[in-house]
């Protein structure tokens, strides 16, 4: 069985604390990109990859998952983000069809 | 019994004593609930931009919406997940009494966040936001608002509930340190696909 740290303390908490700090700090530089006037594609591009690096802390430290069997870890990132990525990819492949006949315009 | 229809032995693939991955088979069966629900999220998210992609408009976010009242909701949901792992944290070390603190944090975390929604959700409403029409005028703009934090809001509530129920076993001595793990192990899921709603849907 895999273990986690079982040290409890000020100092665990201070150092979860740490990464609380910068998923903060994370979340306002994006909502400065997202109210920048950045074309549309690098405003995506940049909140995507904040989301992601936000994801990534959440996953590897808040749900320990750093701490876990590597198979699990692959089971996860493939099972969420390349299978999340195809499931994008597949309608932007369509994405000059349904932007020609647009059902909305 | 012959000896085709014997048990596997212990340490075999499918006998008992096998853990796959290293991990206990409550924690393996709530990993595979978030992978199966993340994916559930994906494809709202995936839908929701497939229809920002073939509307020609989109109404600007910060006039429908108050983003400092949104950012504070964020903040809130974040400062849940932090009280979490602590509890998880002080479960492993068998701190009782950090356990309970944590958890009712979290729980107030959770509570204020729902409370903030459906103020959201209610002055939304209140300026004429429905499911199939808005004042903003692109339909799919409401209808999409309402249905992913709707349906991430009913896995906030979900979480509280969880949250409670293992608060009060925690209490009467009665919660185990996986219990606490799978329950966190949830509530930072909530919180994970929060971090793409609030990016895709409020600031793209």
């Amino acid at each position: 069985m895999s273990e986690h740290p079982a040290e409890s303390g000020k100092k665990v908490y201070l150092q979860y604390a740490k990464i609380l700090a910068v998923l903060a700090t994370l979340t306002v530089t994006m909502i400065f990109i997202g109210e920048s006037p950045l074309a549309q594609a690098p405003k995506v591009f940049l909140l995507l990859l904040g989301s992601c690096t936000k994801a990534m802390l959440i996953i590897f430290y808040f749900m320990h998952l750093r701490f876990e069997h590597k198979g699990l870890v692959l089971t996860v990132l493939v099972g969420i983000f390349v299978t999340s990525v195809l499931m994008f990819l597949v309608p932007a492949y369509d994405g000059g069809y349904i932007l020609e006949h647009s059902l909305y315009k | 019994m012959s000896d085709s229809q014997a048990a596997p032995a212990a340490g075999s693939l499918f006998g008992e004593g096998s853990l796959p991955f290293d991990i206990g088979w409550q924690k393996l069966m709530m990993w595979f609930f978030i992978i199966t629900d993340a994916l559930l999220f994906a494809g709202l998210l995936v839908s929701y931009g497939v229809v920002r992609v073939a509307s020609s408009t989109w109404p600007d976010q910060n006039v429908a919406f108050d983003m400092n009242y949104i950012t504070l909701m964020t903040f809130t949901l974040i400062a849940s997940s932090w009280s979490m792992v602590c509890a998880v944290s002080a479960s492993n070390a068998g701190n009782k009494k950090h356990i309970s603190t944590f958890l009712w944090l979290t729980i107030f975390g959770g509570l204020s966040f729902l409370g903030m929604q459906v103020y959201e959700w209610s002055h939304f409403i209140h300026e004429g936001a429905r499911l199939t029409s808005n004042p903003w005028g692109v339909p799919q703009f409401s209808a999409s608002f309402f249905v992913i934090t709707g349906f991430h809001g009913m896995h906030v509530t979900t979480g509280v509930i969880i949250l409670l129920i293992v608060a009060i076993r925690s209490a009467k001595g009665k919660a185990t340190a996986m219990g606490i793990e799978n329950a966190g192990l949830y509530w930072h899921f909530v919180d994970l696909v929060w971090v793409f709603v609030f990016a895709l849907f409020y600031l793209v």
